[in-house]
């Protein structure tokens, strides 16, 4: 669907093969866990079995003493902590965290948590080193909710820590209260008058809301290999979404230069922003630095569960206020996010998100992020939009039951448009909310009839919106030419989801040359500027500005050897549609100009770096049908379409892609996936036979319905896509179990269990 | 120097303020206008800056674009700024 009349593209818009399509199909390309090198050695880490306890003693003698094993390290083979802040790139974290994670020091405080790591000739006997390492502990009580961790005499996680303001985290003399805390940080928002709001309302709801972690669900699991050469340098291969996030943090830990460290990205299996820090490739790096030979670590799949980030469990109370005729004029929320074991959930951007598909006039929002003896939180995919939406986007649906409106009509009225407020004051760019809600109403999903279930289950409809904010950000891009007008594009931006095929269209359209002769790689942290992770939707938007720039670059040295040819002033030489036009009509193709660069000055290349700023908000707006077995509360996805302001569709398959996974993850945020723990704090559930993560065989044919209101800030209108479709499947689940059934599930996932105890209750 | 400016102040910050959500300032980049915050309102400047430069997990709109160069950003005449905490994506 187009909104409005678009300009017309050669290659933007086509759908050709990826680049990188063969090697991944058959098994060629290289992931993490491939790499091999001569004399390579293999780590392992032991991880504490207790949630919560303050470490003793650890004895590695009998480890040591292991024929085959090179090292064992622990928190004291890492550098000391300062107060220094690292840059993530989007995101940033104390020093001291960072370390903790890596290896714990006095406490461990989530099961998983590395305690020591043990380097050896072969995986196997690293393994077995393991239970050689004596581990003392003293087992203190764990903290498993946001409730327990904010309970009056609960026990405290970090001692000396106390609540901060997140926005004024500086400011002098904060730290509110005087008591340590396992609430990190506060932050509010606040707009207009809630009080005088709510006054004004006719009808007032509230409800309280629940939602389980879940894990990114990546099929390739961490890994990280290193090499620290004799010469100093330090050479680390890992499939991470941030290679230049990797060679900082490692960087700083390890007290070198960051020029000295290369990160080499491997392809990758998956990341959801699971894969935007590090955890083993520090550890990597002192081994080899002890051993000075490569070593290679990996996770497996419990470790991956237990010892990397899921989203926050969260809490989510919230009241909405609204007039008779469906106006919105107030709202009031409060949330809590598990941030695991150190700070840092993603509550801020819950709280920013949750009320921006609407135009609401006064409001208050207070967001707590809570340390608990999990796993740290790690971003996953809109971090924290998904969660706090469900709450809101429940009592939207309860609004137009109550006022007997049409749900979409009831949410198209309050849409927000260009200069709606979000709830941290800045006012909207352009954007397309109305027209992603309206093409919603219009679609045939939403204008057929639900008919009903032959099976006898009970059938339901519910929908959802969802906002992401987008990000911008640093990249850096360069393309070369060469004699036969073929170009190689050098990018920082690691491949997850068609990345080298979406940016060698932007450089080729904007170069007006085919798209089969721009040959399109991701480089390593020493060939290229520091780009920014592949996360925040951010990637065919700043980098591709970046490739964009690059051949803007490329075209105007090109006009400058046009004129030496045609010994005429540069500004007599124009680039069009992949020509050069000098004087008296004279015409030189881009293959052409190539095949004359040797001999004037040589090939050429293209470069840039930019940090734009503008991403363009993206909405969702998601329809799905269920069936409810009322004999077993098993939910299944009949029908499920999703609505989405994409900008422009550089590459329309790919956007459908994401478009269609985002879906898969949040509809196993809605109904199967969370992290199941004992009272002591162990995970029950660290498999993915029992972490339940969807399959083809649960989800129907994700119907897609690409918006397209462009990004102003764009040369093509590009609008970031990946993050939102996980938002709207929470709530738009959970509103059509309550139309087939009429119970309203406020607690995620909705389980079978837990379904059919409210089904016999009612 | 640009006037005619208007800070959005959050609420972590308001009691610098005298707990006013919005404040009047005049300058022609960022650390032009926080510099004239802080004369009138101390506290701003060890608030917001850290090695002459904004510290990490802050970032400024101006109208409704953020702003990565920081201190260093241009502020257009009567322009809307607000001061907000950076958000991660996945």
């Amino acid at each position: 669907m187009t909104t409005e009349t678009k300009p017309t593209f050669n290659v933007v818009g086509t759908r050709p093969i990826r680049p990188d399509g063969v090697d991944k199909v058959t098994g060629r390309a290289n992931y993490g866990a491939d790499i091999a090198l001569p004399g390579m050695l293999y780590g392992r880490i032991l991880r504490s079995p207790h949630a919560h306890a303050r470490i003793l003693g650890i004895d590695t003698s009998r480890a040591e003493a292991l024929d085959g094993v090179r090292c064992v390290i622990t928190h004291d083979d890492l550098p000391g902590a300062s107060d220094a802040i690292l840059d993530f790139g989007e995101s940033v974290s104390p020093y001291k965290w960072v370390l903790e994670q890596t290896f714990a020091s006095e406490k461990v405080l989530f099961q998983g948590h590395p305690v020591a790591g043990v380097c050896a000739t072969d995986p196997h006997l690293a393994e077995d080193a393991l239970s050689l390492i004596e581990v003392e502990y003293e087992v203190l009580p764990p903290v498993l909710t946001v409730h327990d961790a904010m309970a009056e005499g609960a026990p405290i996680l970090h001692e000396g820590m106390k609540t901060v303001e997140m926005v004024a985290r500086f400011v002098p003399g904060d730290g509110r209260g005087e008591r340590d805390s396992n609430i990190a940080s506060q932050l509010e928002f606040e707009k207009g008058d809630p009080a005088a709001g709510f006054e004004e309302a006719d009808i007032i709801l509230e409800g309280e809301y629940d939602t389980a972690a879940a894990h990114q669900g990546y099929i390739e699991p961490q890994t990280g290999t290193a090499y620290w050469a004799p010469d100093g340098t330090l050479t680390i291969w890992t499939s991470s979404q941030g290679p230049f996030a990797i060679r900082d943090t490692v960087a700083h830990m390890l007290g070198i230069p960051m020029a000295s460290v290369k990160v080499v990205p491997m392809e990758i299996g998956g990341g959801f922003g699971g894969k935007t820090k590090p955890y083993m490739e520090p550890a990597a790096a002192v081994m080899s630095k002890l051993t000075g030979r490569p070593v290679k670590m990996y996770m497996n799949r419990e470790e991956v569960l237990i010892g990397t980030g899921p989203t926050s469990a969260t809490y989510v109370r919230c009241k909405i206020g609204a007039r008779n005729d469906g106006t919105l004029v107030a709202a009031e929320a409060t949330l809590a996010y598990e941030a695991g074991a150190f700070p840092g959930s993603p509550v801020g951007a819950g709280a920013s998100c949750m009320l921006s598909n609407y135009e609401v006039p006064n409001l208050y929002i207070n967001a707590l992020d809570v340390v608990t003896n999990k796993p740290k939180a790690h971003a996953y995919r809109a971090p924290g939009s998904p969660q706090a939406t469900f709450a809101v986007e429940s009592l939207i649906d309860e609004l137009a039951e109550r006022l007997e409106r049409d749900p979409m009509e009831l949410r198209a009225q309050n849409a927000a448009h260009e200069g709606t407020r979000r709830a941290d004051g800045v006012p909207m760019p352009q954007i397309g909310a109305v027209e992603t809600m309206q093409a919603a109403i219009d679609s045939p999903h939403y204008r057929s009839e639900i008919g009903i279930d032959e099976d006898g289950r009970l059938v339901g409809r519910g929908v959802s919106m969802g906002f992401w904010h987008n990000a911008g950000g640093e990249s850096s891009a360069y393309a070369m030419t060469s004699a036969d007008g073929t170009v190689n594009l050098s990018v920082g931006s690691v491949d997850i989801g068609g990345q080298r095929a979406g940016l060698a269209m932007q450089f080729a359209e904007t170069m007006g040359i085919d798209y089969e002769r721009v040959r399109p790689q991701v480089v390593d942290t020493d060939q290229i500027g520091y780009t920014n992770v592949t996360g925040g939707s951010r990637v065919s938007y700043a980098s591709g500005l970046a490739v964009h720039e690059a051949a803007l670059d490329m075209q105007e040295q090109l006009r400058q050897r046009a004129a030496l040819i045609w010994d005429c002033d540069v500004d007599a030489v124009s680039y069009e549609d992949g020509a050069l036009n000098g004087p008296d009509s004279q015409q030189m193709s881009f293959d052409e100009v190539c095949g004359r660069l040797q001999r004037t000055g040589g090939q050429i290349q293209g470069a840039a770096d930019v940090s734009p700023s503008r991403p363009g908000p993206a909405f969702g707006c998601h329809i799905v049908d269920v069936a409810v077995d009322r004999d077993t509360g098993k939910v299944d996805i009949l029908r499920y379409s999703a609505v989405q302001d994409v900008g422009t569709a550089i590459h329309p398959a790919y956007v459908e892609g994401q478009v269609q996974g985002g879906v898969a993850q949040g509809a196993g945020m809605a109904l199967t996936e969370e992290y199941v723990y004992s009272p002591e704090g162990r995970m029950a559930n660290a498999s993915l036979l029992d972490y339940r993560m969807p399959t083809s065989l649960d989800l129907p044919e994700i119907e897609t319905i690409l918006v397209e209101v462009p990004n102003p800030s764009h040369p093509y209108g590009v609008r970031g896509v990946g993050e939102v479709p996980i938002v709207p499947p929470l709530a738009a689940i959970a509103n059509a179990i309550y139309d087939a059934t009429g119970i309203r599930m406020n607690s995620l996932p909705v389980s079978p269990t837990k379904l059919l105890d409210r089904l016999l209750e009612e | 120097m640009s006037g005619d400016l208007t800070v959005f102040v959050p609420i972590g910050m308001r009691p610098l303020t005298g707990g006013l959500r919005t404040v009047p300032a005049s300058g022609g980049t960022i650390a032009q206008v926080i510099d004239d915050l802080e004369s009138r309102y101390p506290g701003f400047h060890v608030s917001l800056i850290e090695n002459d430069q904004l510290k990490p997990g802050l970032t400024i709109a101006v109208n409704s674009v953020e702003q990565p160069l920081g201190l260093l950003a241009k502020v257009p005449e009567g322009s809307e700024i607000h001061i907000i905490p950076a958000m991660a994506g996945g």
